[in-house]
């Protein structure tokens, strides 16, 4: 049993020790009945734990071999084609029918997903976009540029950054993208980087002075002193240390978690809070270096500070970090945990710690400097729980964690003993939903309001769980919660996606059936709805809040699929297969505070609130809630949120990647200086099936990212011919003239 | 003399080791079922075992018992209009440095699908034939069924995982028999 597993078994025994001798104090009283059958292991990754992100889990993973042409359904480029005279299928005919624009230029069967985008906001013609890309035949890191308003897609691989050791120069795995801009349209590139036969690992930003056609490349300093250290070979310009946030060798050259591990970044710009002054730090000591002496020209200072924050995984912990650079990139901060402890957090390496977390999200007020961090965190007896840490004066010091909700997602689907169609398939231990084995996770992000003024404290938080499903069939929803104190207070839940969803009845098993002692699941799996995830929310200069998600709601009824075993019961039920990237819009006009002693919340801070939103009471102690308790968020009857499908065709997810299991960990929207809301999505219109080619693998899989634009503002609106010819998307075979030629006898 | 003892008795163990039938690690790729083992399958998945393919449980550490590595093939059929027989077949095989590695490493496989079962009302076979030594699993339920034999050859250890709505243990001995001959032909 590998040392990692042994200490968080032997934590978690002490957990439950602890809550066990203590009484229970921390649990309420309906929960001291429910006896979970299958306990969480805080710290270890395969239980309900801080999953690390999928390109981490898929780092020592081929992708393809680059033998086949796939279709190419969204392209808008110019360029020279392939010599192929490729016919289209019915479904690359049906995929071209509407305005989504693919961005990645590729032509080979290699995927593209987990999307990231960010709007110049001095030219909203000019756009950045990252995603994890395949296209070397491993994961790396992809951009995407336009200039042109989206109608044209330059795109590549972000240069590796180099690391120490001269003989082995660059870092060649990579994903987890994360871009943006600061006020100056300087374009930033957030991403994560590792080798992948090895443990070493880093958090790096490049940087792109040209609307993101060319790109900086980190530097991992080479030498012991921060007056020795340099960049790669003689004649190398770089700044030593430029663009890297944060950095771990391998110290035996095997991947086997000998050395703390850097995963799922995320980055955003904005002013440095009012006294703030800028700072450079040393390349090896990160010593902190005042701006306007020679390691520190007022030349490289930027307009805004630039803030990272990720998780470091370790043997027992999984801490959000955090980091920031004045200087445009070239230097960055001490990596400092910011998770910190609460009276709600359990099981930690330290009393009442919050050490076990995961997707992290910053957001800067553009008008104060102030900055929250959202993020999952597990230190729980059950449940999951979402965080917000704030800092007003530039990250040197930080508030909380606060509570903003329970996170219902221990009773996911799970690939493993209770799905073994997705173990087979090549799913590792991780959540998935009912009818397809591609990972999930519950995570979103925050978003501060961006005009300042009364609206300066008001935040926006969406994440999705499955607290309206179970087990054994899966519903997740959209979830939105707000804050109008600064990040102290949350009102929620507001269930976004406007579908039909149902909580399960305790005759029905409730939503821990098969989970808890006593919740007998229903013996043919019940219909609550489908399953909505990966949201991501951003907010226009004027209020309008737009959120995007995955959906599968205009598949009511398909029962054929790729994978028979996947889609017969008990894995799976009729519809809620194929999938489709959603909208959500909804404006804010007014505000007014609300902290934990209002009574009741005004009128003025009620916009876009559901009907089952209420102040959330922060817990005195970790939260546990009861099987059999009514979870608010089941029975919402009021909507505010408009939806509407952005992609103007379905996308067969079983198409995606290696059998159809992972698909990227997020989905992304930002919103330009003109009001224009740009969703950045992934989905397998392109992608096929794999069967036709024994021994290739894979062939014909993959999924592709794609541009769409609308107004932020009642821009969307429901378009129901996107279900047209769905029934091909159900099983699609790689055509012939898509194959590699070698198939083909030629 | 306590030291002399214990370099004495791990000698004898390693030549103990040295003269027992060994399979190489250069035959890895071959000790899984090839495309020609199943005719009318497509291979959706082979390749070195990657982290990814580990299980939670105790073979998940890539390093257990000395392991040298390992290999796995996936298939289904190529008709994807069969419904019948095996829709997906899984096929593992690892190296050990000894033969009591390998016995480890198959106690593990036990311990695994003993917890997969109880989970989900499965159950353990009797003795199955294959290879030196072999332990045999069933689970599922509904429209979806498992049948798993895990065996050891030498100081190797090796599964056939068959997946179907209509599937049965003959099923999958007849893979691992297939597989089987394929270890058995690779010891020296």
């Amino acid at each position: 049993m590998p040392r990692r597993i042994w200490l968080a078994r032997a934590l978690a025994a002490v957990f439950v020790a602890t809550i066990v001798f203590s009484g229970g104090a921390s649990v309420t009283s309906a929960a001291e009945d429910d006896v979970v059958l299958d306990p969480k292991v805080i710290g270890d990754p395969d239980e309900n734990g801080a999953p690390p992100s999928g390109n981490m889990d898929f780092r020592d993973v081929d992708a393809g071999n680059a033998l086949t042409e796939c279709p190419q359904a969204g392209s808008t480029d110019n360029q020279p084609k392939p010599l192929d005279q490729r016919a289209k299928d019915r479904v690359e005919q049906l995929s071209n029918g509407g305005n989504d624009v693919k961005t990645n230029q590729d032509y080979a069967c290699f995927p593209q997903d987990e999307t990231s985008i960010a709007i110049n906001p001095t030219n909203p013609k000019n756009a950045i976009a990252g995603a994890n890309d395949y296209r070397l035949g491993w994961g790396s890191s992809g951009f995407y540029a336009t200039t042109d308003g989206g109608a044209h897609w330059y795109d590549g691989v972000k240069p590796f950054p180099t690391n120490a050791n001269q003989a082995r120069d660059h870092i060649d795995g990579g994903g987890d993208p994360s871009v943006a801009f600061d006020r100056d349209g300087i374009a930033y590139y957030n991403d994560l980087h590792f080798m992948r036969e090895n443990d070493e690992s880093g958090i790096f930003v490049a940087r792109s002075t040209n609307g993101g056609f060319t790109w900086s490349r980190p530097c991992v300093p080479a030498g012991t002193t921060d007056t020795a250290a340099r960049c790669g070979g003689n004649g190398d310009v770089r700044r030593p240390g430029d663009g890297v946030v944060s950095y771990f060798a391998d110290n035996d050259n095997a991947l086997n978690g000998s050395v703390p591990a850097n995963d799922k970044n995320y980055m955003t710009a904005g002013p440095r809070p009012a006294g703030v002054l800028p700072t450079c730090f040393a390349p090896i000591t990160k010593a902190p270096i005042a701006a306007g002496t020679d390691a520190c020209p007022t030349s490289i200072i930027g307009v805004d500070r630039l803030y990272v924050t990720w998780t470091i995984f370790t043997a027992t912990t999984a801490e959000i970090n955090f980091s920031y650079s004045d200087d445009r990139a070239y230097s960055w901060s001490p990596a400092k945990a910011v998770s910190g402890s609460a009276p709600f957090c359990v099981g930690g390496a330290t009393t009442s710690g919050c050490d076990s977390n995961q997707f992290s999200t910053p957001t800067v007020n553009p008008t104060t400097g102030a900055l929250w961090v959202s993020f999952e965190n597990f230190n729980t007896p059950d449940e999951n729980q979402y965080l917000v840490v704030r800092s007003t004066d530039g990250g040197a010091t930080f508030q909380g964690p606060f509570f903003v909700s329970v996170v219902f997602d221990a009773n996911y689907p799970r690939s493993g003993a209770l799905r073994p169609d997705c173990t087979a398939r090549g799913q590792g231990a991780r959540n998935v939903l009912t009818n397809s084995c591609f990972r999930v996770n519950s995570g979103g992000n925050v978003v501060v309001d961006r005009r300042g003024g009364d609206f300066a404290d008001d935040l926006y938080l969406v994440f999705s769980d499955n607290r309206n499903g179970q087990r054994t069939s899966s519903n997740t929803d959209v979830f939105l919660f707000a804050s109008k104190d600064g990040g102290t207070t949350w009102i929620g839940p507001t269930r976004v996606n406007d579908d039909p969803s149902q909580q399960p009845t305790i005759a029905q098993g409730t939503r821990d059936c098969g989970r808890v002692m006593g919740r007998v699941c229903p013996t043919t799996a019940q219909n609550f709805g489908n399953d909505e995830w990966f949201p991501w929310i951003d907010i226009s200069n004027k209020g309008d809040l737009n959120v995007v998600f995955y959906d599968r709601r205009l598949d009511t009824a398909s029962t054929a699929g790729e994978w028979p075993t996947s889609r017969a019961a008990p894995n799976g039920r009729p519809g809620n297969y194929l999938v489709w990237n959603f909208g959500a819009q909804c404006s804010i006009t007014t505000t007014a505070t609300v902290t934990a002693t209002t009574t009741s919340i005004p009128a003025a801070a009620r916009q876009c609130l559901g009907d089952q939103a209420a102040i959330v009471a922060v817990p005195a102690s970790p939260p546990n809630p009861g099987s059999g308790d009514t979870i608010p968020g089941g029975a919402q009857t009021v909507f505010p949120f408009r939806n509407f499908n952005v992609s103007d065709t379905p996308s067969n997810w079983d198409y995606t990647f290696r059998a159809g299991i992972f698909a990227g960990d997020y989905n992304n929207v930002a919103i330009g200086p003109d009001q224009t809301a740009w969703a950045f999505w992934t989905d397998a219109r392109n992608g096929r099936s794999a069967r036709q080619q024994p021994g290739r693998n894979p062939i014909c899989e993959q999924s592709d990212v794609f541009v769409d634009q609308y107004p932020a503002q009642n821009g969307g609106s429901i378009k129901n011919s996107a279900t047209q010819g769905m029934d091909l998307y159900l099983a699609t075979p790689c055509p012939l003239e898509a194959q590699d030629k070698g198939a083909k006898g030629k | 003399m306590r030291r002399v003892v214990i370099i004495l008795a791990a000698l004898a163990a390693i030549s103990c080791d040295a003269s027992e039938p060994r399979i190489a690690a250069d035959q890895l790729p071959n000790l899984v079922l090839q495309p020609a083992d199943l005719p009318t399958f497509s291979q959706f998945g082979s390749g070195a075992q990657v982290t990814a393919d580990a299980h939670a449980g105790p073979r998940k550490d890539p390093a257990r018992f000395g392991r040298l590595g390992g290999w796995i093939a996936r298939y289904r059929p190529a008709d994807a209009s069969v419904r019948n027989g095996p829709l997906v077949v899984e096929s593992r095989a690892d190296l050990f440095p000894s033969t009591s590695a390998a016995k480890q490493d198959l106690d593990a496989y036990s311990s695994e699908y003993e917890t997969t079962i109880a989970r989900s009302s499965g159950k353990k076979f009797g003795d199955v034939a294959v290879g030196d030594e072999a332990r045999a699993f069933t689970f599922g339920g509904g429209a979806d069924f498992f049948y798993v034999i895990a065996w050891r050859t030498a100081n190797s250890t090796a599964s056939v995982l068959v997946e179907g709505s209509a599937v049965s243990l003959d099923d999958a001995l007849a893979l691992a028999r297939k597989q089987s001959a394929r270890l058995s032909a690779g010891t020296r």
